[in-house]
């Protein structure tokens, strides 16, 4: 597959998975005052296409007690993900990056939700190996 | 009460005169003490606060006192905010400076600046995991780099004074560590002026801190370098650090 196409087909998949991990990251703003932050799913980034399962397993951040929900970890995705969570006060939100690898050069795209729209690019290459 | 009326008028004799502003606020730009116990950090000169991500928590400050921000990198902790003429460059000389306190240096970690991704580099503090050594990037295209490099490997639980700046009379980046003798590398500016966002604790390519950092701030001038060699001593006060407004400070 080319790089457009293994893009494409993560569009694809982000377009039917997103949903549900919004839904989960929103539903734990309901319950415990602050949006769900996700750690990164795979441990090594998808590559070229093919469909990994998370391997995140129980891992979560020091201070929030809920990991990576079965439903979403159990899933088969060609990227891995990342939830970020930013702000306080009014000013609260997150972001979701997808990452996939395609000949070796790590792409990456940004989804926002909340005040800071700017955060949200298209796919972009990464720059790992420029420094140094 | 002839003599009451003498004390009314006596006006503010014997009262000290306030010392003279510190010349650390000549050409300071954004200055983030790190004295907020949680949430964003809040810019000490005007509004430029930054945006907490993923619960930045804090920690002792350095021995003047106050407290730091603490940066796990394993959760991704880090602060940014949008570019503006405050923390863009511009087309003068820039200084960032930030006072950093490691808790491993076994990973890559970016500390400060407005750095990608590709193509839209400008200026960056770095520790790289491969050289062990701090670096400060600058690009005046957005793509091509210089950089200097300081020499020693900084050691974990230690509070280190980190200089970085560009000079645009004498064209050159440099670099200084805890006040030793600056590094200095040929660059032609002005620095870029990248559309990315700043970062404090990581960089675009992600690479968090991970540790304490405090008295975080940016200086500029139209020329010549942003921060004088007896302001960066100043700021570096023995290895106390200053707290602001530099009450005191040279």
């Amino acid at each position: 597959m080319t790089k457009d196409e293994i893009l494409a087909e993560c569009d694809a998949k982000a377009a039917e998975w997103l949903p549900l991990l919004e839904s989960y990251v929103e539903g734990h703003l309901a319950t415990h005052g602050r949006y769900w932050q996700g750690l990164k799913s795979h441990t090594v980034t998808p590559a070229d296409g093919e469909e990994e399962r998370p391997d995140v397993g129980a891992k979560h951040p020091h201070d929030q007690a809920a990991e990576w929900p079965p439903a979403l970890r159990n899933a088969l995705l060609p990227f891995a993900a990342t939830v970020d969570v930013y702000g306080e006060g009014t000013g609260v939100g997150y972001t979701v990056t997808l990452a996939v690898v395609i000949e070796g050069e790590e792409w990456t795209r940004v989804e926002n939700e909340g005040p800071l729209g700017w955060l949200a690019r298209p796919w972009a290459a990464l720059d790992h190996g420029v420094l140094a | 009460m002839p003599g009451r009326l003498s004390l009314l008028h006596a006006g503010p004799q014997g009262v000290a005169a306030p010392p003279p502003a510190s010349s650390l606020l000549t050409g300071l730009a954004t200055f983030w003490e790190g004295a907020d116990a949680s949430g964003n950090m809040l810019d000490s000169v005007g509004t430029e606060h930054l945006t907490d991500v993923n619960t930045v928590t804090s920690g002792a400050g350095r021995p003047v006192g106050g407290t730091a921000r603490h940066f796990n990198a394993t959760d991704g902790e880090h602060m940014l905010r949008a570019n503006d003429a405050i923390v863009l460059p511009g087309t003068g000389s820039l200084a960032v400076a930030a006072w950093v306190n490691h808790d491993t240096v076994s990973i890559h970690q970016g500390i400060a600046g407005i750095f990608g991704p590709g193509g839209s580099y400008s200026y960056l503090l770095y520790f790289d995991l491969g050289s062990t050594k701090y670096y400060f990037y600058a690009s005046a295209n957005g793509s091509g780099l210089a950089s200097a490099v300081w020499p020693t490997t900084p050691t974990v639980s230690t509070w280190n004074l980190l200089i970085g700046w560009f000079d645009v009379t004498a064209g050159t980046i440099n670099l200084q560590v805890n006040n030793g003798t600056p590094v200095t590398a040929a660059f032609t500016g002005p620095l870029f002026a990248s559309p990315s966002p700043f970062y404090l604790g990581r960089w675009s390519s992600g690479e968090y801190m991970n540790g304490r950092m405090a008295g975080v701030g940016l200086w500029k001038s139209a020329s010549g370098p942003p921060l004088s060699s007896t302001q960066r001593s100043a700021l570096w006060a023995g290895g106390n650090g200053v707290l602001y407004p530099f009450t005191g400070v040279p």
